[in-house]
């Protein structure tokens, strides 16, 4: 049963090289239907593979038939637990989404869009699936070669090269960050496996050298993650990057990346850093509540629908990571859910985007006013999506925020709630100003923020008449699969008992080095109370309340501007958009975190 | 001395930085890739520094030097293969770029790309 | 930020990392003292169990097989990028421009066309040789398949653009360095469901020593060349192509 799991990689691998060959004589419906297939291998397998570690604990598959020798480690292994099957899951639901844009009306200029969609399919599956810390860095180069070749998809324009580029070089470094501490920790170890490393780093408290090799490797995957103060190259390229793939970056990608960071605290570093926790906590749950503010207040300031929803994204990451940062089942079990149910709402945001793109040439606020009407169904789904955004029930956010706010609460931060709740409600407001404005025209529209006015569609002819079925289909299905995922409690029960096993680092080591399989059911309902509920409700009015202040602003005194100018001009300086700046910025991230890391856990 | 001892490791993050340094400071985007390529490199020395045995040879054997006989570490070696041919890769890529941004703005150099500002 | 200000905040920010990095590197074991469980059991069973002498190699295609199949389809991921950023045309047939050969070869003499070919027939016999030496030698797959596809680099450099395009014909050696890539995960999944893992190395392993050992290290190896080589070849055709489209713009 095991061996599904290395398949989950390699049907999508094979599909991709299947469909490189015979990119000039393979029409695109062909094309498409065989990504498609692939990737509904790839659910089906993953699925399959959910229930099955569910019921009998973390599955074990080990590469070349290398067990491991007397608890020794010497192949590599792919260690699938709920948590990481549900990811491949996700993963693979949301590039189906993405082939099935690609259906119809999307310029995919031959096979070649499918064959690098595959080869990043394989990459995150294999992310979440494997358990050797050399593989993840592998895995994750293939996403970044993937991410670069499939951002610069439109290039007759020279904007794609730049978000490309800027892309290519912070990732670049961010993997060659991890790699340096990936030596580091080897070089105390002389192991790759997570759980092996684990029980070796264990045996002593943790020194200088493994706060230092945690310190690398976390801050080369918040580079992925979008996390600040490594953040600055999503937006860049997310404004210039073809629909589908925004819908994969954002719904995905950087929540993965989120992902190996759990993982690798887990398997690894958790015993050692043990009575460093309080530092490491304060880190996490600090930068993400500087991520997610800053992201918020960016998002407000956008003018371009796609690099608003990226803004968004930032700032959900930092909630993610402050989820995370709590370091307990709960933390992981609210950042689970979501992430599943930030990745329903954001890709169907983004597939709205993408029609007003293909219809009417321009992303941008001020261009698009009033224009929303032509296309009813579609403007009527952003704007549900913005409320979903915001955590109106029944949607799946409602129930991940109740989740979330109960996580922080037990741990005593009920502050940091209430910043997350403000933080939202900034975030879906500034969505929700942009559907009404471009829905009814009303109100003025954002005048800052890069835009360019007109921009090329993505689809093979002028532009889109009509908007076809696959885009209307597409955000219907995620938002129909969000409304499931909000209301199901077995569904948040499952989530809960999966995130219970990924933090039990015990028997994950049983399972990988000893082959001891054993289960644990944990069940803890979430009991959903009024007050949720009103807090949700609260919520969401607050973005309403956001939305309209935001398009009537001229109508507010203009007393508070002196207090708010400046520093929204001054961060707003910092995204210059130039790759140099933000290789400086990563420097400067490198010695906050290592600093804090190695000098203020002393 | 004993920092003598750890200098291969100094080493490799002194390149990190001095290859950063280029990036942030590149006024040409080829100059931009060789310094990613001096950024590669710190994660060789690295990897290869760590894996160092004094006075033993190549995980290489043969009748003349049969298996047991001292030699260095062959995990770093491999990792260090499969680490070169992921910064070929990201060079073409790169490459790649450079030539197509050169062909729409007539220019190579980061400061003149019209950034996405804000 | 503004030129300067970049430069104090990188070099102060840089220094400290740099100062922390090195402080925490000494909790590393000293230069030259490395040694540990894994690679004394790797290189101690190396051999016996898979009769090759190249232990980086048995690393490399045996033990962590796995890794290098996601490093080779890294490869096979830039090379399908490069190529749809570069294609021209993007997916459709590209037109070569034939006219101005005549005046590219007009050049050179026959002394130089003829070393630069036989230069290339020797350095893709050595490529091939190189990569066929996999068990008991620094050679392999990713080796001799750069040195394979650096041939080709002589025919354009000795011989000329249209010789060069002539034997460089990207669509085939496209199709093959996919086949190369294709093979190897293959290989993977049939040895999952003949020997119950993924890439078990179950084929009779040979004699240490001999050019053909190792087994199924054998196979991946050929399939690593040759995805490797042709790849090489592509993005040479394709980089070159690009250099004869801005002189004809230039002219």
């Amino acid at each position: 049963m095991s061996v599904l799991a290395p398949l989950c990689v390699a049907v999508p691998l094979i599909a991709a090289a299947l469909l490189l060959p015979f990119s000039k004589v393979m029409p695109r419906w062909l094309s498409a239907t065989i990504a498609s297939l692939a990737t509904l291998t790839v659910i089906g397998l993953s699925v399959t593979l959910a229930l099955y570690t569910a019921f009998n604990g973390t599955a074990v598959h080990w590469m070349g038939g290398w067990a491991p020798h007397h608890g020794l480690a010497i192949g590599i292994s792919f260690s699938v637990d709920p948590v990481g099957a549900g990811l491949a899951a996700f993963i693979a639901l949301l590039v189906f989404a993405a082939t099935m844009y690609t259906w119809q009306g999307f310029d995919t200029t031959g096979t070649m869009f499918h064959s690098l969609l595959m080869a990043f399919l394989a990459a995150m599956c294999g992310y979440a699936l494997t358990g050797d810390i050399f593989n993840m860095f592998v895995w994750f180069e293939l996403m970044t070669a993937a991410a670069i070749a499939l951002t610069a998809h439109k290039i007759e324009e020279a904007e794609s090269i730049e978000g490309a580029i800027n892309l290519a070089v912070t990732n670049t470094i961010a993997g060659f960050m991890v790699l340096l501490g990936i030596a580091l920790i080897y070089g105390r170890t002389d192991a790759l496996n997570l759980a092996q490393l684990g029980q070796i780093v264990a045996q002593r408290p943790a020194d200088a050298l493994v706060l230092a090799s945690f310190g690398l490797i976390v801050t080369g995957y918040f580079v992925k993650g979008a996390v600040a103060p490594f953040h600055f190259w999503l937006d860049d390229a997310h404004a210039v990057a073809p629909t589908p793939i925004c819908v994969l970056f954002s719904g995905i990608m950087v929540q993965v990346a989120l992902y190996g960071v759990a993982r690798i605290y887990w398997t690894v570093f958790s015993p050692s850093l043990a009575s460093h926790t309080h530092e490491i906590k304060a880190l996490f749950v600090g930068v993400g509540v500087a991520t997610a503010l800053i992201g918020a207040i960016m998002a407000f300031a956008q003018r371009h629908l796609k690099r608003l929803l990226a803004f968004s994204t930032v700032s959900h990451s930092g909630m993610f990571v402050a989820a995370l940062g709590l370091f307990n089942a709960a933390g992981a079990a609210a950042a689970a859910i979501f992430i599943v149910a930030h990745g329903l709402i954001k890709s169907a945001l983004f597939i709205c985007a993408g029609t007003y793109l293909n219809r009417f040439r321009s992303l941008d606020e001020e261009v698009l006013g009033g224009r929303g009407k032509e296309c009813r169904v579609n403007s009527a789904l952003f704007l549900i999506g913005g409320l979903a955004l915001a955590g109106i029930p029944p949607f799946a956010i409602s129930a991940a925020k109740m989740m979330y706010d109960a996580a922080l609460k037990e741990h005593g931060l009920f502050a940091i709630a209430v910043v997350m709740g403000f933080v939202t409600a900034i975030d879906a407001g500034a969505v929700l100003r942009s559907g009404i404005h471009i829905t009814w025209g009303i109100g003025k529209a954002q005048k800052t923020g890069f835009s360019p006015r007109e921009e090329e569609t993505e689809c093979e002819e002028e532009r889109w008449e009509h908007t076809p079925w696959p885009a209307l289909w597409a955000p219907l299905l995620l938002i129909a699969i969000a409304i499931f995922v909000g209301t199901n409690g077995t569904f948040w029960n499952a989530i809960s008992s999966a995130a219970h096993a990924f933090v039990n680092r015990d028997l994950y080591v049983a399972a990988v080095l000893n082959g001891v399989h054993r289960v644990i059911w944990v069940y803890s309902p979430h009991r959903v109370t009024l007050e949720d509920i009103g807090v949700n409700l609260a919520v969401t009015a607050a973005a309403v309340i956001a939305a309209f202040v935001g398009l009537f602003r001229d109508h507010i005194p203009q007393m508070l501007s002196p207090v708010f100018g400046p520093p929204l001009k001054s961060l707003r300086a910092l995204h210059s958009g130039i790759f140099t700046d933000y290789v400086a910025y990563m420097v400067f991230g490198i010695a906050a975190y290592s600093a804090w890391l190695v000098l203020g856990a002393k | 001395m004993s920092w003598t001892l750890y200098f291969p490791y100094a080493v490799a993050f002194w390149l990190f930085f001095i290859g950063c340094f280029g990036v942030a400071h590149s006024r040409n985007l080829i100059h931009t890739i060789l310094s990613l390529t001096v950024v590669q490199s710190s994660t060789y020395i690295l990897l290869l520094s760590i894996g160092f045995h004094a006075k033993a040879g190549a995980p290489i054997f043969s009748p003349a030097n049969p298996p047991g006989s001292p030699s260095v570490d062959p995990i770093v070696q491999a990792l260090t293969l499969t680490d070169i041919v992921v910064g070929a890769t990201v060079t073409a890529l790169l490459l790649t770029l450079t030539i197509q941004i050169h062909r729409r703005r007539g220019t190579i150099d980061p400061r003149d790309l019209r950034p996405m500002r804000g | 930020m503004s030129p300067r200000s970049r430069t104090i905040f990188f070099l102060g920010f840089a220094a400290i990392g740099f100062g922390v990095l090195v402080y925490a590197v000494q909790g590393l074991p000293q230069f030259g003292t490395f040694s540990g469980a894994y690679s004394s059991f790797l290189l101690s069973t190396g051999t016996m169990a898979r009769s090759i002498e190249n232990i980086a190699t048995a690393v490399n295609f045996d033990y962590r097989g796995f890794d290098t199949m996601g490093e080779e389809y890294i490869f096979f991921t830039s090379v399908t990028g490069v190529l749809f950023m570069l294609s021209g045309l993007r997916g459709r047939a590209v037109q070569h421009e034939e006219r101005n050969e005549t005046a590219q070869t007009r050049g050179q003499s026959g002394a130089i066309r003829m070393i630069a070919t036989g230069a290339a027939g020797f350095v893709a016999a050595n490529g091939i040789y190189v990569a066929a030496h996999t068990t008991a030698t620094p050679g392999g797959g990713f080796q001799g398949g750069a040195v394979f596809g650096s041939a080709f680099a002589f025919i354009y450099l000795g011989v000329g653009y249209a010789a060069f395009m002539t034997t460089a014909k990207r669509e085939i050696f496209d199709a093959f360095e996919a086949f190369g890539a294709g093979c190897y995960v293959l290989l993977g999944v049939a040895t999952a469901f003949a020997a119950g893992a993924f890439l078990k190395n179950s084929l009779y392993t040979g004699q240490s020593g001999a050019i053909v050992s190792g087994g199924l290290v054998y196979l991946i190896n050929a399939a690593v060349f040759i995805e490797i080589a042709c790849g090489f070849v592509v993005l040479l055709s394709v980089f070159i192509h690009q250099t004869r489209q801005v002189q004809e713009s230039e002219e």
